[in-house]
C-alpha cells in the first residue's frame, strides 16, 4: 500500500513539475538582443515588428500542435493563438507579412532557430541547447 | 571506398540543400489564395417605382470569388506582392465574370515608422477598404452595402471609397501602450478618367487627366480598441450631368473594439462635392424633371427628386453621400461566431433621394484554420424596394 502511495506521489510530482515547466523564448545567436519584454514579443508575433534593430529580418517560428509550452507562451504575451491566427491571415492576404512557420516539435524549433539568422521561437526550457540563446523565460 | 565517397557527397549535398531551403523559406516566392462559393435565395420586391408591386424570386449557386496571391520578400527591406482576382465564375469562353490585376506593388521598409510602397494597390480608407475582397477573413457572405460587388449595378463603391492608389508612405509609431499609424497615398483619377481605347489617343489604362487622387488614414490602437480617420481628395467625373469635373472629398471614421468575446466594427463615410456656381445652376436645371441620378432606376422615382423640398433646391440636386455600417459579433469559441449587421446609405444621385437600410444576421463555423462555413440573412429596404437574401457559403484558404 505504501509503495502505491509513493508511486502515486511520484507521478503527481512529475505532473506538477511538467505543469510548472518554464517556457524559454529562444533566438538565433545573430539576434542583437539579450532580453525581450512581453510587449515586444507580441509585436513580433503579430508581425507588427518585422526586423531587429540591426535591420536583420525577424523569422518567427511557432509550434503546430497544442502543448503546455504553447499555451503558456500565448497566455504570457496576452493574445490567444486563435486571435493571432486572424492577424496572420489578414497580414498574408494584404501583403503585410508572412505567418510564422509552424513546426511539429520543440526539437525542430530549436534546430531551425539555431540555423536561421534572425530567428525567434519558444520551447520548454529543458529543451534548450547551447546552439541558441534564451532571451526570455516564463513560468 | 567509392560508396563512402558517394554517401559523404550525398550528405554534403543534402545538408547544403537544407540550408538553401531554410533561406528560400524566408526569401522564396509564396503562392497562396482563397475562394468563396455560396448558394443564395433572393426575394426581390419592387413597389412605388413602377407604380405596381412586382416580386421576383431567384436562387443560384454562386462561385463568387477567387484570389491568387504571389508574395516575395526580396530582401530584409524590400518585399513585393501581387493579387489576381477572379469573380462571378470567371470564364472567357462563357463570357462570365471578371479577371483583374487588383494589386502589384513593391514596398521598401526603412523601419516600422517608414515604409514606401509603389505600384498598384488598394489604399487604406477606414477599416474595411483594404480587406473588402478578402472574404475568408470577413464574417459575412454579403458584404456591407458599399463594398458589395453585387450592388455595383445600383451604386458604385468608387463613389464612396478609393479603389486604387499608386504610391504610399506609411508607418507605425508606438507611444507607450498606444500605437499611432499613418498612411499617405496618391494615385490616378477615378476609373472613368482612365483611357480604355488606345486608338483615340493615349495608352489604354492610363490616366487622361492632370489631377490625381490624394488621400490618407491616421489610426490609433490601444489594446483591443482601434480608431481611424480617413480622407481623400480628387475629382468626380460628372460629364453625364453636364457638370464636368467636380471636386470631391471623402471622409471616413472607423472604430473597432473587442471585449469578452464581443467585437464591434463600425464605419461612417461622408462624400462631399464642391460645386462651382455654374455647376450648381447646371445641376439644378438638369435635375428638375427627371431626377439627378445617373442610374436608370432614379429617373422613374418622381416622388423623391422632382419636387424641391422646403430646404431649397440644392437638397434635390445633392451629389453628396452618407454611409454608416456597424457589425456586432460574438465568438462562442475560437471557431464559432454569430453576428448582427446594420447599414444605412443616403445617395441621392444613385438612389433617387431614397435612403436604403440594410439588416443582416448570421454566423460561421471553422472546422479548421483554412475553411470557414457561413450562413447569412440579408435584407435591404427602401421606399421602393425590399430585397431579401438567404445565403449559405464557404471560404477556403489554400
Amino acid at each position: 500500500m505504501k509503495t502505491k502511495i509513493l508511486f502515486l506521489f511520484v507521478i503527481l510530482v512529475c505532473i506538477k513539475l511538467d505543469i510548472n515547466a518554464q517556457v524559454a523564448v529562444i533566438a538565433n545567436k545573430s539576434v542583437p538582443v539579450s532580453s525581450i519584454n512581453k510587449s515586444k514579443l507580441l509585436d513580433i508575433y503579430s508581425i507588427s515588428q518585422k526586423s531587429w534593430s540591426n535591420g536583420e529580418k525577424i523569422v518567427v517560428f511557432d509550434l503546430k500542435s497544442n502543448s503546455s509550452a504553447k499555451d503558456k507562451f500565448y497566455q504570457n504575451i496576452g493574445k490567444s493563438n486563435a486571435e493571432l491566427k486572424k492577424v496572420w491571415m489578414r497580414m498574408q492576404l494584404t501583403g503585410g507579412g508572412s505567418a510564422p512557420s509552424s513546426l511539429y516539435s520543440e526539437d525542430e524549433i530549436v534546430s531551425k532557430v539555431a540555423s536561421t539568422p534572425g530567428a525567434i521561437g519558444y520551447v520548454e526550457l529543458k529543451n534548450v541547447t547551447g546552439a541558441v540563446k534564451v532571451i526570455a523565460k516564463f513560468d | 571506398m567509392k560508396i563512402r565517397h558517394a554517401i559523404a557527397l550525398t550528405l554534403i549535398i543534402l545538408s547544403a540543400a537544407k540550408t538553401i531551403n531554410a533561406q528560400s523559406d524566408i526569401y522564396g516566392l509564396k503562392l497562396y489564395g482563397f475562394f468563396q462559393t455560396s448558394f443564395y435565395q433572393q426575394n426581390f420586391n419592387m413597389h412605388q417605382m413602377s407604380g405596381s408591386t412586382e416580386t421576383k424570386n431567384l436562387n443560384t449557386f454562386w462561385q463568387q470569388q477567387m484570389n491568387l496571391f504571389l508574395a516575395k520578400d526580396i530582401s530584409s527591406s524590400f518585399s513585393t506582392f501581387i493579387n489576381f482576382e477572379l469573380t462571378n465564375s470567371f470564364s472567357t469562353e462563357r463570357n462570365w465574370g471578371t479577371f483583374n490585376l487588383e494589386e502589384a506593388w513593391l514596398r521598401y521598409s526603412y523601419s516600422n515608422l517608414l515604409n514606401i510602397r509603389g505600384g498598384l494597390f488598394i489604399p487604406s480608407f477606414n477599416n474595411l477598404n483594404t480587406i473588402k475582397n478578402r472574404s475568408i477573413i470577413l464574417p459575412y457572405i454579403f458584404r456591407p452595402l458599399v463594398y458589395e460587388t453585387a450592388m455595383e449595378q445600383i451604386m458604385s463603391a468608387a463613389n464612396f471609397v478609393p479603389q486604387r492608389a499608386n504610391i504610399e508612405v506609411a508607418g507605425e509609431l508606438p507611444v507607450s501602450d498606444l500605437k499611432l499609424n499613418y498612411s499617405l497615398y496618391a494615385g490616378n483619377s477615378e476609373d472613368s478618367y482612365i483611357t480604355s481605347d488606345s486608338s483615340k489617343g493615349g495608352t489604354s489604362g492610363t490616366d487622361s487627366t492632370k489631377f490625381k487622387l490624394i488621400g490618407g488614414r491616421i489610426g490609433l490602437e490601444y489594446s483591443n480598441l482601434k480608431l481611424g480617420f480617413s480622407s481623400t481628395f480628387d475629382k468626380h467625373n460628372q460629364k453625364s450631368l453636364g457638370l464636368g469635373n467636380v471636386s470631391r472629398v471623402r471622409l471616413g471614421l472607423d472604430l473597432s473594439y473587442s471585449l469578452f468575446g464581443f467585437t464591434l466594427e463600425s464605419e461612417y463615410i461622408r462624400v462631399l462635392h464642391n460645386l462651382t456656381d455654374d455647376q450648381k445652376a447646371t445641376l439644378k436645371g438638369s435635375s428638375q424633371p427627371a431626377g439627378t441620378g445617373t442610374n436608370p432606376t432614379t429617373t422613374t422615382d418622381q416622388s423623391s427628386t422632382a419636387t424641391p423640398p422646403a430646404g431649397g433646391p440644392m437638397q434635390t440636386t445633392d451629389l453628396d453621400k452618407k454611409y454608416f455600417y456597424s457589425c456586432l459579433s460574438y465568438n462562442f469559441t475560437d471557431n464559432l461566431y454569430v453576428y448582427g449587421k446594420y447599414d444605412y446609405i443616403k445617395d441621392d444621385a444613385s438612389l433617387g433621394g431614397m435612403a436604403v437600410n440594410g439588416y443582416s444576421f448570421g454566423g460561421g463555423f471553422k472546422p479548421n484554420d483554412d475553411i470557414l462555413l457561413k450562413l447569412q440573412y440579408q435584407q435591404m429596404k427602401s421606399d421602393a424596394v425590399n430585397v431579401k437574401y438567404y445565403l449559405i457559403g464557404a471560404s477556403i484558404f489554400f
